[in-house]
């Protein structure tokens, strides 16, 4: 009985402290608009499995931010991200999402990391009218998914599309394989490429997948090796492949790697040294080294306001989110609400920010900003160019 | 009255007040952290029945809590059962999985039990991934709004009521039955399996039930999480789960149901109170957990006890079992 | 096809042995002090990104890291062990392993502060090339785990059977009280076990970091390694040893005939079965107690 009640004091106690701790909110005119703020969410994993994007995204966002702050703001008004940390775990990215939207009343949630975690917030994001702008993942869903979510670059589908193409009629080849990571994330190309394939009258000459947290991929090699494959499309990021690869080799197989943007980074290669020579990649925007006005800029902001981290696809990709919205804030003006911003980025087009890419609203049926992607191929122990910038056909899974 | 049971009294009467009356005063997402205090305080009044009571290590407490929240789910989905129904239903099913996973578990103690039980964790979760028919798989699953009779539990606030409600009459339950015969039994089964055997306790009886039950609180909070999240995605039910589980019942103190509601609140409330640390968070999580370890061995609810006693003469000294090496 | 399941066979020796290591730190600190550390994996992790910092930051040669790995790998157990748990001693077994899970998550998260959470790529001695023999395929990596992997055991084996300072580890596990009474220092050696334990897990740290990448994560293969160590029967140091070895090999055929879900679970499924049969593992003892 004693126990019981203390249990409830105390259980009263931390509420108490709880309810200390809530903020004023300040009226405005729209949720997280002031007359000289705006204030941005996003739900990124620091820590856990997909912790280096995260932590990359999070610091090119702030470094769009931080430079337009500093020349005074977007029609006057600052711009502040707020990030939580989910770990990479749904629920978490659930409270998350609650706390950034009921209490600290962001205006958008922006560059939500992750499938698993972002389709977790989907409804709450709908349900709450907050738009979820450019989501850190490509998943095809996001084109699709109405006017409350818009994507940014090419997404999984579209690119394992191309790559299916470039494999059949480039390449006329016929034995294709696919390792994909076994969650939804691997899943998007995965089903992706087998629709394509279908259309040419073809399927997958073996399905070989894998745990994200996998280090060992002899059987994968082994099994893979057993089909005859030509080529491996890699559903993966840059961790599995340099491994694969080297499991391959070891076993006297060498069959053509290729797969989406998570693999084009430098990361690969340096994991993979020679073993990954020759490996093919799908860029979907220019790599951090590219020349031009907008790379210059980010290569000034990277090094003034995050001197550890090195120029990286990754904060790259943040860097270019957060452009990209600072862009269609500008055009929608100083009436700045929810509905104004959605209308305002279906005006963009052929909108280019000095890097010889250019955002144009795809429809809305097709809501994302890009479709543009090129084919890259690592030779001596760096992506180069193999073709030019190609717009790409939308990709499903059927 | 006794020394300190008007203190107590008044103690409890606030706790409920401020409760009851807490939603109105702070903002919708303090209320759904405390809607899911009360799902934690469930799993860990299971746990604690299992583990700390029994002396039955679990580590397969994430499992139940899956069985339960896509049973429920599934129910909802694919067969549109009414809500009340979905999670009843799921919690008893629950509680058949942990009944039947109690009887190949008879015969293990301590780490082997542990690893057994960590093991089913895994294969449930695997199970969630391939039987992707039923689950929809690593894609996820999105759970309908629960609504009793009309009535549609379709804010935090309603949640948090709905779930206020259960735990308080789950936890009037669970105290009834360690008071009881059951409870002394369990306690007899972890100090000494073959002196209980010996009064006339029945092992294999006690134990499967005990896993039962266990299961059954569990999986009605599974059940409950299922619909006030909305959303499930086999990737949370990982052995992770298990061991946050585990770390509850030990930091609140085992055999305790103020230790499980502690627990509860320790591991839900304190990384709010991090938020802002970003990468930080988790490094000073793991320190306060290690110096709250160090400091009381004996979990929350051990060192309440000790300090109410020897500062205010409520209650009595509790007996410390030292181990002493062997 | 004999071909695949015998390089298969290698290469899950290979991954098997490192278990093996892991298996062994659990399993000494188990026997003298009847505490499970959560933290071991870590131990693992936390030497691989110190042979990193030695190696990539310092520029140190190879054979000097790999001595100071161990060296200060030790020293991280002994620390471990005067801070966290010396302490709580006497407390029930259930704290001390909460303690060493804190402990975990500590260094886990120091790991990816300081290192962030990138993965990082850990130069190697022995090369990845394969050797063919025969029917079989395999690497020098390969080679060089299972190889160094066994020379560490039976230094180990000699360690406990000819040295005084092992005899005393031995008597130690045996009975505490009884050590004691024969002039034993039981405090120092539940030190020395602890360092030795963190040691280990520093070999098998510097052996798997090249071939797995480094990552703060990586402390998750003491979850593995305790599932191995529970296979052979936790209170033996040859089981928890075999336990690990099989439990590499057997994950690798059954990455082979099934998907990937399927052989994160077959060990898992196996574990289980041989538990039902074999309550204490595969060579376990079963212990009488005393009522």
């Amino acid at each position: 009985m004693k126990r019981f009640r203390h249990g409830w004091g105390v259980l009263a106690a931390f509420i108490t402290l709880m309810l200390m701790s809530s903020p004023w909110s300040a009226w405005a005119a729209e949720v997280g608009v002031t007359d000289k703020e705006i204030v941005v969410g996003a739900g990124v994993d620091l820590t856990g499995a997909v912790a280096n994007w995260g932590v990359n995204i999070k610091a090119g966002m702030e470094a769009m931010f931080n430079h337009v702050n500093e020349a005074g703001g977007v029609h006057g008004r600052k711009i502040k991200l707020i990030t939580y940390d989910h770990v990479y775990q749904p629920p978490k990215a659930v409270a998350n999402a609650k706390r950034l939207v009921e209490r600290d009343k962001v205006f958008i949630m922006m560059g939500h990391l992750g499938t698993p975690t972002t389709k977790a917030v989907k409804d709450y994001l709908e349900e709450k009218q907050v738009p979820n702008i450019f989501p850190a993942t490509l998943a095809s869903l996001w084109a699709t998914s109405g006017k409350w979510h818009v994507g940014d670059v090419a997404t999984y589908a579209d690119q394992t599309w191309l790559i299916i193409d470039y494999l059949v009629k480039e390449r006329q080849l016929s034995k294709i394989a696919s390792f994909y990571q076994d969650d939804e994330y691997g899943l998007d190309g995965h089903l992706a490429g087998k629709a394509r394939l279908k259309h040419y009258g073809l399927d997958y000459i073996t399905e070989v997948d894998y745990k994200r947290a996998d280090i060992d991929f002899s059987s994968q090699a082994a099994k893979l090796k057993e089909s005859g494959a030509e080529a491996v499309i890699l559903q993966a990021v840059y961790r599995e492949p340099p491994r694969l690869a080297e499991q391959c080799h070891a076993i006297g197989y060498n069959p053509l790697f290729i797969g989406p943007s998570p693999i084009v980074l430098d990361k690969t290669i340096e994991l993979g040294g020679k073993h990954v020579e020759e490996v093919i990649g799908v860029e979907v925007w220019p790599p951090p080294t590219d020349p031009g006005p907008f790379l210059d800029q980010y290569r000034a902001d990277m090094q003034k306001y995050f001197p550890n981290l090195a120029l990286d696809m990754t904060n790259l990709y943040g860097y270019q989110k957060a452009a990209l919205f600072v862009e269609a804030l500008q055009r929608t003006g100083r009436d700045l609400t929810r509905e104004s911003l959605l209308q305002a980025i279906t005006t963009i087009k052929d909108w280019d920010p000095g890097w010889g890419l250019k955002y144009s609203y795809g429809g809305d049926e097709r809501r994302v900003m890009s479709r543009a992607a090129r084919l890259v191929m690592v030779k001596d122990g760096k992506w180069t160019k193999m073709t030019d910038w190609m717009e790409l056909e939308e990709g499903g899974r059927r | 009255m006794k020394k300190g049971e008007p203190f107590k009294v008044l103690l409890l009467v606030g706790t409920g007040v401020s409760l009851l009356a807490l939603p109105n005063f702070v903002d919708n997402y303090v209320i759904y952290i405390g809607a899911r205090l009360f799902v934690y305080i469930l799993v860990a009044l299971g746990l604690n029945l299992l583990t700390g009571y029994a002396g039955q290590v679990s580590l397969g407490h994430a499992a139940f809590f899956a069985i339960g929240a896509y049973t429920a789910a599934v129910l909802a989905e694919s067969l549109h059962w009414p809500f009340a129904l979905c999670v009843i239903v799921a919690a008893i099913f629950t509680a058949i999985v942990g009944y039947l996973l109690g009887l190949p578990c008879l015969r293990l103690s301590g780490l082997y039990l542990a690893m057994a039980t960590l093991g089913f964790t895994l294969i449930v979760q695997e199970m969630l991934l391939q039987l992707s028919m039923i689950t929809h798989g690593s894609e996820g699953m999105s759970v309908p709004t629960a609504s009793v009779l009309g009535f549609d539990f379709d804010s935090d606030y309603r949640k948090y009521y709905l779930l206020l409600g259960v735990t308080v009459v789950m936890l009037i339950l669970a105290r009834n039955l360690v008071r009881g015969r059951t409870g002394r039994a369990l306690l007899a089964i972890r100090e000494n399996e073959r002196a209980a055997e010996a009064m006339g306790v029945n092992l294999a009886q006690y134990k499967t039930i005990a896993f039962a039950i266990s299961a059954l609180y569990t999986g009605l909070a599974g059940a409950l999480s299922a619909f006030l999240v909305g959303f499930l995605d086999p990737q949370e039910f990982s052995f992770f789960l298990s061991i946050q589980f585990i770390t509850i019942i030990i930091l609140g103190g085992l055999a305790s149901l103020l230790g499980s509601v502690l627990g509860a609140g320790f591991l839900i409330i304190l990384p709010e109170f991090l938020a802002g640390l970003d990468v930080w968070q988790a490094l000073v999580y793991g320190v306060i957990m290690v110096l709250t370890i160090l400091f009381m061995p004996f979990g929350l609810s051990g060192a309440i006890r000790r300090y109410a006693y020897r500062w205010f003469g409520i209650g009595a000294e509790p007996i410390i079992p030292r181990r002493l090496g062997h | 096809m004999i071909e695949i399941l015998a390089s298969q066979v290698v290469s899950g020796l290979a991954t098997g042995c490192v278990y093996a290591l892991v298996a062994l730190g659990f399993v000494l600190i188990f026997k003298a002090t009847d505490v499970v550390n959560f933290a071991q994996g870590e131990f693992v992790m936390a030497s691989g990104f110190i042979s990193y910092t030695l190696l990539i930051w310092y520029g140190l040669p190879y054979w000097l890291v790999f001595l100071l790995t161990i060296l200060l790998s030790g020293v991280m157990g002994v620390v471990l062990e005067r801070v966290v748990v010396r302490p709580i001693m006497s407390a029930p077994i259930f704290s001390i392993v909460i303690a060493t899970i804190g402990a975990s998550t500590v260094m886990r998260s120091a790991a990816g502060i300081v290192y962030g959470y990138d993965v990082l790529p850990l130069p190697t001695l022995f090369s990845k090339d394969p050797i063919h023999l025969g029917i079989l395929t395999f690497t020098v990596m390969d080679v060089g785990v299972i190889g160094s992997s066994i020379a560490i055991m039976l230094a180990l084996y000699l360690f406990f059977k000819w040295t005084m300072t092992g005899m005393a580890m031995r008597a130690t596990a045996q009975s505490q009280t009884a050590a004691q009474l024969m002039g034993v220092s039981v405090k120092q050696i539940f030190s020395l076990t602890w360092a030795i334990s963190a040691g280990i897990g520093g070999i098998a740290g510097v052996l798997i970091a090249p071939i797995i990448y480094l990552d703060p994560n990586l402390g998750i293969i003491g979850i593995k390694a305790f599932a191995g160590a529970i296979l052979g029967g936790f209170g033996s140091i040859p089981g928890a040893i075999i336990g690990g070895m099989l439990l590499g090999i057997l994950e690798n055929l059954s990455g082979y005939f099934f998907n990937a879900g399927i052989k994160q679970v077959s060990t898992y499924i196996l574990l289980i079965l041989v538990l039902i049969i074999r309550p204490s593992g595969l060579f376990g003892a079963v212990t009488m107690k005393k009522v």
